[in-house]
């Protein structure tokens, strides 16, 4: 058997460096810094290696089809990849230089996002399974990484229940689609379900993947678990899990119904649109309700998984394409607001309820400067990326004619500016109520919230730069 | 309706899967709890034996019965108290956990008696053992990369419980 390594590049230097940290993490001597490090090098490099095969378009099958590495796949591993170094960016001064288990903390990372490559490259359901579980393992360790903090540990542990839950929803979906089907490869899926033939079996399975994906991306009504692990785990982590696993995610939930299950469409269309209804509308009446700001960011992370399902139920490749352009800002603008987060920190911990940031605006202007663009992104203001991401997404969903989906979501575009913009008018037009004592900024984080923040402005301003990548891409 | 021995045994077997896992759920001793599952998990394992997967069968039972079970029996009888502890069914509980069992019973239920024909793969005559036919699949031919990520989770597993039940210590 000979292997096409070339392929496999980026997975193999995530390995690599995994190995590498491995190693350093052994000597005492070594300061432990040195573990980011190797992984922001290690991710930059799979990164660029990424963009390359993505320009020269490398495409393949590798290991008996059970690896698809495509446009598609590479444009995902861009979006991993670039998450990933962010968030290692903005961990780094979070963490501080003197916790001895870091070492643990960056090779989970890593694994996580071999997971999501593995999930977004996989033209196999159990490929895919394995890369699903690969991620979720790691989120779960990572999500009680702070033994001492009760939140913390009970965000971990609720997460490993409820994502081992959905976990088995997903394996018993496959089960049943192989017994429908008779095989667990996509495109051989594909061939064998015809239109007019549609066996129960293939039916249920397929409905116990909408549930298995819908835990894993946060889909109401499957959305519980994420405001408590959003505010109990790690900030960082929390815009760890917000951002690349739940891209990954719909890498997955993409290829699987657009290319496996294309030919039940019919069947599934009507759940996906009733389900990017519910999330947009729930996830964001719930948010204007939270007085954290980390429950806040995470029931807004709902209602923007409501939005990318809108490309899914769009259903054509437009849809594909915006569902990618959406995601790659997404990540982007979510970790720059995780990062904003970290950023107002006191001498107590965190300062995590909306009313700490009154007043902000004059006595922090660069931490309210980033903490205001990445809100406005998010509530999709022109001209930063969330306006162009959200009107890509619509406009797919008008072209193949979801006009209520795309009203109910513009609807849902308004009563978010609403709860984005009352963090802002908080932090320019009103008065502290007590004076918080404020860490002094660190260097680190303000490399990653300026990296963020440029990606916002220039996508904004040149979207067209970032989407005709994710246009050639589609596997459709 | 006539039995002949091999279905015989096959209901036998159905049964003490269901009326044990019926046990493990309803009784309130743990540990009379954890010996039932006992009896679910080998039970499974003759089922599997009766499809012909005699590796899968084997395997249930080191892994389920031999490793998992042991486990759990370990934990309830090394956790102080626990051995008189009774367990107890909130009605909350009880009605929601119902409502999520009957719906997939439902919805399993509807997919047997749909599916217009079940398809029955042929085994033949070949009655050798499917260890052969697995391990070649994972070694050599198509399975190669899914063992190889089996691996890696494994060691994502090993990391994990490494950092759990490491203590949270800061250099000073």
């Amino acid at each position: 058997m000979t292997i096409n390594w070339q392929l496999l590049m980026p997975e193999l230097i995530i390995i690599l460096t995994f190995i590498l940290v491995a190693i350093f993490d052994l000597f005492n001597s070594i300061q432990k810094t040195v573990a980011a490090w190797l992984t922001i090098v290690g991710c930059a490099i799979a990164l660029y290696v990424s963009i390359d095969m993505l320009q020269v378009g490398m495409e393949g099958t590798e290991f008996s089809n059970m690896i698809q590495v495509d446009k598609y796949s590479l444009f995902f591993n861009v979006i991993f990849l670039v998450s990933t170094i962010l968030v290692v960016l903005i961990s780094m001064n979070y963490l501080g230089r003197t916790d001895r288990r870091q070492g643990e903390y960056y090779l989970l990372i890593l694994l996580a996002t071999l997971g999501m490559m593995l999930m977004a490259s996989g033209n196999e359901l159990i490929v895919v399974f394995l890369g699903l579980e690969l991620m979720s393992l790691s989120l779960y360790v990572l999500a009680g990484y702070f033994q001492r903090s009760m939140a913390s540990s009970e965000a971990g542990m609720k997460y490993l229940l409820l994502g081992a839950f959905a976990s088995g929803f997903f394996l018993y979906g496959i089960a049943l689609i192989y017994g429908g089907a008779g095989t667990t490869s996509i495109p051989k899926i594909a061939s064998a379900i015809t239109v007019n033939a549609t066996s129960p079996l293939l039916l249920s399975g397929m409905f116990l993947l909408v549930v298995g994906f819908g835990f894993k991306v946060a889909l109401v009504p499957f959305h519980q678990w994420a405001p408590d692990v959003y505010e109990g785990a790690p900030t960082s982590i929390a815009a760890f899990i917000s951002a690349g696993p739940k891209a990954a995610g719909f890498a997955a939930f993409l290829r699987i119904f657009l290319e496996a299950l294309q030919n039940i469409q019919s069947e599934w269309i009507v759940v996906v649109t009733i389900l990017a209804a519910l999330t947009m509308t729930v996830g964001n009446l719930v948010a204007i309700a939270q007085r954290n700001i980390k429950r806040m960011l995470a029931y807004s992370s709902i209602a923007h998984a409501g939005y990318v399902l809108v490309g899914l139920a769009a259903a054509n490749k437009d849809g594909i394409s915006s569902a990618m352009f959406y995601l790659l800002i997404y990540c982007i603008m979510n970790i720059g607001a995780f990062g904003a987060v970290i950023l107002a920190r006191t001498e107590d911990g965190e300062s995590l309820m909306i009313s700490d940031y009154a007043g902000l605006g004059f006595k922090k202007p660069l931490l309210a400067l980033f903490m205001t663009l990445m809100l406005l992104s998010l509530a999709g203001f022109p001209p930063t990326a969330g306006f162009v991401g959200k009107f890509y997404i619509f406009r797919s969903a008008v072209e193949s004619g979801q006009i209520w989906l795309v009203i109910i979501g513009a609807i849902n575009t308004a009563i978010s500016a609403f709860y984005y913009l009352r963090v802002v008018v908080a932090m320019y037009m009103r008065e502290p109520e007590e004076e918080l004592d404020f860490h002094p900024y660190p260097s680190l984080l303000i490399v990653a919230l300026t990296l963020a923040a440029i990606g916002v402005v220039l996508i904004g301003i040149l979207p067209s730069y970032f989407l005709s990548p994710a246009q050639i891409s589609t596997f459709l | 309706m006539e039995l002949n021995p091999q279905q015989l045994v096959f209901y036998l077997f159905a049964l003490l899967t269901i009326g044990s896992a019926v046990v493990v759920v309803t009784i309130r001793n743990i540990v009379y709890a954890a010996f039932s599952l006992m009896v679910t998990l080998f039970s499974i394992a003759g089922l599997y034996v009766f499809l012909q997967a005699d590796f899968l069968a084997a395997t249930q039972v080191i892994v389920y019965v031999g490793g998992i079970l042991v486990l759990i029996l370990f934990g309830v009888m090394m956790t102080s108290g626990s051995l008189d502890l009774k367990l107890k069914l909130e009605r909350g509980q009880l009605f929601w956990g119902g409502v999520v069992s009957l719906t997939i019973f439902g919805l399993l239920l509807s997919v047997i008696t749909n599916t217009p024909q079940w398809e029955n793969v042929d085994i033949g005559a070949s009655q050798e053992p499917t260890t052969r036919k697995i391990g070649e699949m994972i070694m050599k031919e198509e399975y190669l990369l899914p063992f190889e990520i089996a691996s890696i989770l494994l060691l994502v597993a090993l990391i994990g419980a490494a950092l759990i039940s490491r203590k949270e210590v800061r250099d000073e």
